[in-house]
């Protein structure tokens, strides 16, 4: 337990090597995300697009060229 | 190399699902073993303690800054002289990366200066011109989406990108002139002590990584790119068809 | 050769026959620089010796500022009214016309400031020794602040929210040319030469002179696709 402090601590520098590191992974793993979540939302939109339209009625027609 | 032959943006798509796996998975490995020497396989500087170890995020993170831009520039090269179509995507894709390495080697070097020179901010001639960098990124970014048809605004940020491209050196040189003006000699450099093998081998393991995790981030990002182009051309196919 | 330059001076003298009949736009510029300048000695105090000492740094920045201000100008009109697309449809290198435009907005915009400084040096206790490298500095300086926020302008033509953006593109371009202006006159002021930093915003002109004309005419090109 003592080591898991004194390694926290970091010779006193704990407060600016931590949220160093931590920042670093925040922006990494941030970007990594959004970039997934984006990617996610296109390749829906993509299929919703190519899945062929149910038996059309004239009202239909109209809500998925408005997409 | 021939790079038209990935112009085809499906072929490429394909590559990048093929590429992928493998260089997320290095850039994984890489960067868990560069934190692990980072924090705790290397020593502490007899000068700067273990606040030394903020170096190696902030200099990979400077360093990928600086390599980000100069890929924009030549996709922008790329898009605005052989017209290749994969080039404004890269670009478009890699603004908000570089940005946030940017914006990472500022907080990061701020958190390296407090304790070092007792300020949150220091006008060092390389946290500096990073500031700067930092401006344009984000001027590329505001002007590639400035306008409502998107290919006007990749272009018109690939001609900002060489522009800036060309200024970066006279930035350089000028903000480290202004700064040697400014502050007295004995300054601490930011890149901390001269660099035994037991810190350069965390720092180049750590760049390593930032560099891996750029290429698998824009692979999937470009990727994006494409399947939005695609998007958009069907969803005008289906107005059109309706 | 004289072809080029007689074009870029025909370029030029229609800018300036527009800029004439709307004189308020020169004075325009001219107080907003004098204006803002004056502001400081509010701010900091009425001290001599602080202001002769930020006495060089505000007058650039305001200078700046006064140039950022005055870019809108340089294509919206000729593009507003068609006779932009006119000039890109002439046989005539759009690089030229770009220099005509830019020598133009240098000669209504950078020459009265650089004929406005004196005055607000005198405001600020600025030490006249200083003031003649002062002047050929703005001169150069204020030539290649025009080139670049020629692009700026150029490539926010038809963007939205234009204005605020040229700034933010064009603010980190400037910051060698206001390094070395400064420089300039404060190294007048210490009693140094000022040759070296007069040399640099030369060669940034001379750099300027080539890039900006290239850049600001392929952003023309793209605004009238």
């Amino acid at each position: 337990m003592e080591q898991v402090r004194t390694f926290l601590a970091m010779g006193g520098y704990g407060g600016f090597v931590w949220p160093a590191f931590g920042l670093t992974a925040a922006v990494l793993i941030g970007l990594l995300v959004t970039t997934l979540r984006r990617l996610r939302a296109l390749q829906d939109d993509l299929l919703r697009l190519q899945t062929p339209a149910p038996p059309p009625s004239a009202g239909a027609r109209l809500g998925e060229a408005q997409r | 190399m021939n790079l038209h032959r990935f112009a085809n943006p499906g072929r490429f798509v394909r590559l990048a699902e093929k590429i992928l796996p493998w260089s997320g998975a290095l850039a994984v490995v890489t960067l868990a073993a560069g934190v692990y020497l980072s924090l705790f396989a290397s020593p502490a500087d007899y000068q700067q303690g273990e606040s030394v170890r903020i170096m190696y995020v902030h200099v990979p993170a400077a360093w990928m800054a600086m390599f980000v831009y100069t890929i924009i520039a030549a996709a922008s090269a790329s898009s605005l002289i052989w017209r290749h179509p994969l080039a404004d995507l890269v670009a478009r894709a890699s603004a908000p990366v570089g940005a946030g390495f940017t914006f990472l080697a500022l907080t990061t070097g701020s958190l390296w200066g407090k304790p070092m020179w007792g300020t949150w901010w220091v006008w060092d001639a390389r946290l500096t011109s990073v500031l700067v960098l930092f401006f344009l990124y984000l001027g590329h970014i505001a002007l590639s989406n400035a306008f409502d048809d998107q290919s006007r605004g990749n272009r018109a940020a690939a001609i900002l990108a060489l522009v800036g491209f060309i200024n970066v050196p006279i930035i350089k040189f000028s903000v480290d002139w202004w700064s040697t003006l400014h502050q007295p000699a004995s300054v601490l450099r930011m890149d901390g002590p001269t660099l035994d093998p037991s810190m350069l081998w965390p720092l180049l393991v750590m760049a390593l990584g930032f560099k891996l995790y750029y290429v698998s981030l824009l692979l999937l990002r470009v990727k994006s790119e494409v399947l939005a182009a695609r998007l958009r051309a069907r969803s005008l196919a289906a107005v059109d068809a309706a | 050769m004289s072809g080029l330059v007689q074009v870029i001076g025909r370029v030029a003298a229609r800018d300036l026959r527009l800029a004439l009949r709307q004189r308020g736009d020169a004075v325009m510029v001219v107080l907003f620089f004098v204006l803002t300048a004056l502001m400081f000695p509010f701010a900091v105090g009425p001290e001599p010796n602080l202001l002769a000492r930020i006495a060089a740094g505000v007058i650039w920045v305001t200078a700046l500022l006064a140039v950022l201000l005055s870019l809108e100008r340089l294509f919206l009109a000729d593009h507003e009214d068609g006779s932009l697309e006119l000039l890109a449809l002439t046989p005539t290198p759009l690089g030229l016309v770009v220099l005509g435009k830019v020598l133009a907005h240098w000669l209504t915009t950078g020459v009265p400031l650089v004929a406005a400084a004196p005055l607000v040096a005198v405001f600020y206790s600025m030490d006249a020794t200083a003031l003649p490298a002062l002047v050929l500095a703005m001169a150069l300086g204020t030539a290649s602040l025009s080139l670049t926020g020629a692009v700026g302008a150029a490539l926010t033509l038809g963007a939205r929210r234009g204005g605020v953006l040229v700034p933010l593109l064009v603010l980190p371009l400037y910051v060698p040319v206001l390094i070395f202006g400064v420089a300039a006159g404060d190294a007048a002021l210490a009693g140094l030469s000022a040759r070296p930093y007069l040399m640099f915003l030369a060669a940034i002109l001379l750099l300027m002179l080539v890039v900006a004309p290239l850049a600001a005419a392929a952003a023309l090109r793209q605004a009238l696709e």
